[in-house]
């Protein structure tokens, strides 16, 4: 399980502005925010209002125009890019809306390919144990093409957990699935996040989906709003109840 | 007017593949019109100086010796009812480095009209060249032949002629006129004053009217050939040559359809997702099928009219290549330039078009099968069923072989040997991708799971995408590889053939002089000589090559029989009752030993029986070698064309090539060793091969502009997969090596699946379409390594080479700008 002194993540006064023609949109203005470990975040916000970009931007996939972005007490936007993808592999587990699941290799591959990333050599023991508590065990043989959606969110899930990130960035993690499939989803995630003790933040649409994290902040107007769970700096103490539990 | 603007829209976000896609479909279509122009025009122009000069239709009646006697001449222009008759002086020439024919002409007599002539000289046009009051001989060219020379009107240039130079002057030029390249024509009494040539003529011009009144008064030893003749005498003699470069620009053109089906197939893939939703939102398959095709017709249109260009301009390129071989293989002058027909363009073109639309319909079958409402834009990368890939294989490889096997024509060698790589490129895929996997497998159990195993990995999922690149880019090397082992192999028989020929220890000839029967006496009486050979050739009426040998004992080693028992064969030969033949003319005319053949000579027609074939590379029209005591008995000739010196043991060659000059007191007496014979005739080989590199070079250049486009294609294509990747932490450094990694395993994969087609290709042209073009067998011995050793590093490099920019535009994006684009 990780363990870390301090926040996970911090945003201080992050902004981030687009080209668009011939106008700058701001999508962030001046975001703060801090995640502890152990923490649920849910970011929720209309389309377009920035929580992908908030996202990318907290991974080191995107750099702020201004502001800073740290993780684990390093400041990865100040981090040359192969030590920024080096730091994100090594820290960060990352579950897209579309999976994003390799089409050449299979479910167990895929899953295997963060070890690659990540110079770690993963337990054959040690996937099968996660797949199995994702109930995605017999379908480790099976390319993406062979699974449902549900079923290649789960196998989505298991790549960014098998290397036990500090952190899990998640976007949209159940954009496209129905309402059961999306529930039973989280409801893995969640236990499996919650066993790791890892940071997590999500972007959703789904209320229901954001009520089940400990903080649901709000992306409008490029600024964030906390809608329940205390401030966007964070709990000091951890974890903050979450009423809807 | 909405499916041209979705078309539109996605080749204004994917210019590359646009740009792939014409570049490669024009760059094949330039090299079918460039070979084509060039097809034509050595057809068309070889021999086409009395169509130019009296017509179309003309005829002309030749000499066998090739020299037509002046009281011949005086004699038939005498007789009653004789048509205009045009006497002709021709002479090889050079100038400005470049070999010329330098042509006289009668001006009183009935020359056709020259149109088009243009003079410096203020007496005007044509009648320039005939000023008798000019100082330096006055003579005509063609336009292309001014170009070719780069001289302008009036310009002076030095003739090189029978070891002598002159000056002559450019005093007209001819627009059109292409049966004048590369000639210069003059007035025929300065011709004959300029070369020395007193007595005869080379050959008369008749007019298309005097058909009946030449039958009727030309007899032999004289031969009157028409329009029709000619032709099918330039069309008879590069035959062989005309085959290979037509075989080479299909070859090109199938690669750069390659290219074509490789950036439909991707378009299609790239807008499967937006097809899905046009069929869900009610788009018919006709209407679907209609903006595919109305797309593919577009770039073969555009890109077939920048093909015609492109041919154009390489047509004359090609011509230049092989003005030099068509010299000194077939004894002709090239044209100096192609000229080009709408005709041909035209049918080009539409061909062009309909090969494009041949590649679409797998393509459109794809496309149509999508089922409406499909939003996964995932490429199906199953693989083909082995019952299917065999059907697909077997048939076209047994046709083939069938074709050859019945079929003992040129056309069927070239023919069957296209089936069975056309069949034989179906199991490319399915074998180079069995091996990447097999190699992937491999690295990934030893090396667990290393950079380059994860490589071959990931490759599999663009197997659907690169299998038409990996297909093209095999069977061009294979096709580079092939032909190269062929060349070499070819390149150390002739080597070997002109060792063994060669006998004499020098060789003495005196250019643009016979050697006399005196000549042969004194050289047999100099000190150092111990004995000697001679050779004289001469052409019969039927345009039979005769060669006479006479040879010491020692000498007849030199012929290597391929038919017929040698001692018998010598026998014969030697008291004069049979003949041998060449290689190239017994299975030009289908002789064998026993059989007889018609010779039509001076004293009349012979029949001689065939004592033995011997191997010959020299000519591709072939030749009868006879006894020189029996030319001598069928020819009023005793000269000798070179004669061959056998050195007394201990003497030295340098002093006897001294004594031979201080002999001839001439200049210009040549002496040459069989050192030097090998090294001309090596040069003459690779001249005569240099356009089929050339052409194997562009087919290759096709080829890798269809691994280009497959790999830019696959790096669009995987966005997603790169971003994803590159999320997931892959630092640049490493994804760049990875998709590196990718084009060398594949470019390393199409070597792999090269190597065995290029010995078939190598053993096909050895065995079969060599001796059918050309009429000369080569040993089927073990296949030259050499090729292998620089094509293959090449092809690793350039294929390589060819990932590196796909690679480098996905790694120089930033990670966010992947994502977004994968969506």
């Amino acid at each position: 399980m990780p363990e870390t002194a301090g926040p996970v993540l911090r945003l201080a006064g992050v902004s981030r502005s687009y080209h668009d023609g011939s106008r700058d949109v701001r999508v962030l203005d001046g975001v703060d925010l801090q995640v502890v470990a152990g923490e649920r975040v849910a970011i929720t916000g209309a389309s377009g209002s920035g929580k992908s970009t908030l996202l990318h931007l907290a991974g080191g996939m995107d750099l702020p125009d201004g502001g800073r972005v740290e993780l684990l007490g390093e400041a990865i936007d100040a981090l040359a890019e192969p030590h920024r993808t080096r730091f994100r592999a090594r820290n960060i587990g990352l579950v897209f809306q579309d999976y994003n699941l390799i089409d050449s290799l299979t479910a167990a591959e895929n899953i295997e390919l963060v070890g690659w990333l990540t110079g770690r050599r993963l337990d054959e023991d040690e996937v099968r144990r996660l797949a199995t508590e994702l109930d995605i065990a017999e379908l480790l043989d099976r390319r993406p093409d062979q699974l449902s959606g549900g079923q290649q969110q789960r196998v989505a899930i298991a790549r960014a957990l098998i290397h036990e990130p500090h952190l899990v960035l998640a976007d949209e993690p159940t954009g496209s699935l129905d309402e059961a499939t999306a529930a039973r989803v989280m409801d893995v995630f969640a236990s499996a996040v919650e066993a790791r003790g890892c940071a997590l933040v999500l972007a959703t649409h789904s209320d229901a989906i954001a009520a089940r994290c400990d903080r649901r902040l709000a992306l409008t107007g490029g600024r964030l709003t906390v809608l329940n769970g205390g401030a966007t700096e964070g709990a000091a103490s951890g974890r903050t109840a979450n009423p809807a539990e | 007017m909405m499916l041209a603007r979705l078309s539109r829209a996605f080749f204004y976000r994917h210019p590359g593949q646009l740009a792939f896609a014409l570049v490669g479909f024009a760059a094949g279509i330039a090299v079918v019109t460039g070979v084509a122009l060039l097809r034509g025009s050595l057809v068309e122009s070889l021999d086409a100086v009395s169509a130019e000069l009296v017509g179309e239709r003309s005829f002309v009646v030749r000499h066998p010796s090739g020299r037509i006697p002046a009281e011949t001449y005086a004699a038939l222009a005498r007789t009653a009812g004789a048509p205009d008759l045009v006497p002709v002086l021709r002479a090889p020439v050079r100038a400005r480095g470049t070999r010329l024919e330098l042509i006289g002409i009668d001006p009183f007599t009935a020359l056709g009209p020259v149109p088009g002539a243009e003079s410096a000289d203020p007496a005007g046009g044509w009648a320039a060249v005939f000023d008798p009051q000019a100082g330096q001989v006055p003579v005509a060219v063609s336009r292309a032949t001014l170009q070719l020379l780069d001289a302008r009107l009036g310009a002076q240039l030095t003739l090189e002629h029978n070891g002598g130079r002159s000056e002559v002057r450019i005093v007209s030029v001819v627009a059109g006129a292409a049966g004048l390249d590369r000639r210069l024509v003059a007035d025929i009494a300065r011709v004959q004053d300029l070369l020395g040539v007193r007595g005869w003529v080379s050959q008369l011009l008749a007019p298309a009217e005097a058909g009946p009144w030449l039958r009727e008064h030309v007899a032999a030893p004289l031969v009157v050939e028409d329009a029709s003749g000619r032709r099918a005498s330039a069309l008879r003699l590069t035959a062989g040559m005309r085959a290979n470069l037509t075989a080479m620009s299909l070859l090109a053109l199938a690669t750069g359809l390659f290219v074509v089906y490789s950036v439909l197939a991707f378009l299609m893939v790239q807008r499967r997702r937006t097809f899905g939703m046009l069929r869900a939102l009610g788009m018919t398959h006709r209407a679907l099928g209609q903006m595919l095709v109305v797309e593919t017709l577009m770039i073969a249109a555009v890109g077939g009219l920048a093909g015609l260009v492109g041919g154009t301009l390489l047509a004359d390129r090609l011509l230049a290549l092989v003005a030099a071989p068509v010299a000194e293989v077939y004894g002709r002058l090239a044209p100096a330039a192609t000229v080009p027909g709408p005709g041909l363009y035209i049918a080009i073109w539409l061909a062009g078009l309909a090969a494009a639309l041949l590649v679409t319909v797998p393509v459109l079958r794809e496309a149509l099968s999508i089922p409406p409402g499909r939003l996964v834009r995932a490429f199906g990368h199953a693989p083909i069923p082995a019952r299917l890939l065999a059907a697909l294989a077997i048939p076209p490889v047994v046709a083939g072989l069938a074709w050859v096997a019945l079929d003992a024509r040129l056309i069927a060698a070239l023919g069957g040997l296209f089936l069975a790589l056309a069949g034989l490129i179906v199991l490319i895929p399915a074998a180079g991708f069995g091996l990447l996997r097999w190699v992937g497998r491999r690295l990934a159990r030893d090396a667990g799971g290393g950079l380059p195993g994860r490589a071959l990995r990931l490759l599999e999922s663009a197997r659907g995408r690169l299998s038409p690149a990996l297909a093209a880019l095999s069977l061009s090397l294979a096709l580079a590889l092939g032909m190269a082992m062929m060349i070499l192999s070819f390149r150390e028989a002739v080597g070997d053939w002109v060792d063994r020929l060669l006998r004499a220890d020098v060789y003495v000839s005196v250019p643009g002089r016979t050697l006399a029967a005196d000549d042969k006496r004194r050289l047999a009486e100099l000190e150092g000589v111990a004995t000697l050979s001679s050779v004289r050739r001469a052409r019969l009426v039927d345009d039979t090559r005769l060669t006479a040998y006479d040879l010491p004992r020692r000498a007849w080693e030199g012929f290597e029989l391929l038919a017929g028992d040698p001692d018998a064969a010598w026998q014969a030969f030697d008291s004069g009752t049979g003949v041998l033949v060449s290689e190239p003319l017994a299975r030009r005319r289908g002789l064998d030993v026993g059989d007889r053949i018609e010779l039509p000579l001076p004293v009349g027609e012979r029949t001689l029986a065939i004592a033995g074939v011997f191997r010959d590379y020299s000519s591709e029209t072939g030749y009868v070698a006879v006894a020189d005591h029996r030319y001598r008995d069928w020819f009023d000739d005793t000269g000798a064309d070179s004669v061959g010196l056998y050195l007394t043991p201990g003497a030295m060659l340098a002093a006897v090539e001294e004594r031979v000059r201080a002999l001839f007191d001439e200049a210009n007496v040549q002496t040459v060793t069989p050192a030097d014979v090998r090294r001309q005739s090596l040069a003459v080989f690779d001249r005569t091969f240099r356009i089929s590199w050339a052409l194997a070079s562009l087919v290759g250049v096709i080829a890798l502009i269809a691994l280009a486009s497959a790999l830019l294609a696959q790096g669009l294509e995987r966005a997603r997969e790169y971003a994803t990747l590159r999320a997931l932490g892959l630092e640049p450094g490493r994804l760049f090596a990875l998709v590196t990694l990718q084009s060398g395993a594949l470019a390393a994969t199409a070597v792999a699946m090269a190597l065995p087609l290029a010995v078939l290709i190598h053993y096909a042209l050895t065995l079969l379409v060599q001796p059918r073009a050309f009429g000369w067998s080569l040993e089927a011995g073990l296949p030259p390594p050499a090729p292998v050793l620089w094509v293959v590093p090449a092809a690793l490099a350039a294929g390589t080479l060819t990932g590196l920019y796909p690679a480098w535009r996905i790694v120089r994006r930033p990670v966010i700008a992947h994502l977004r684009a994968g969506r």
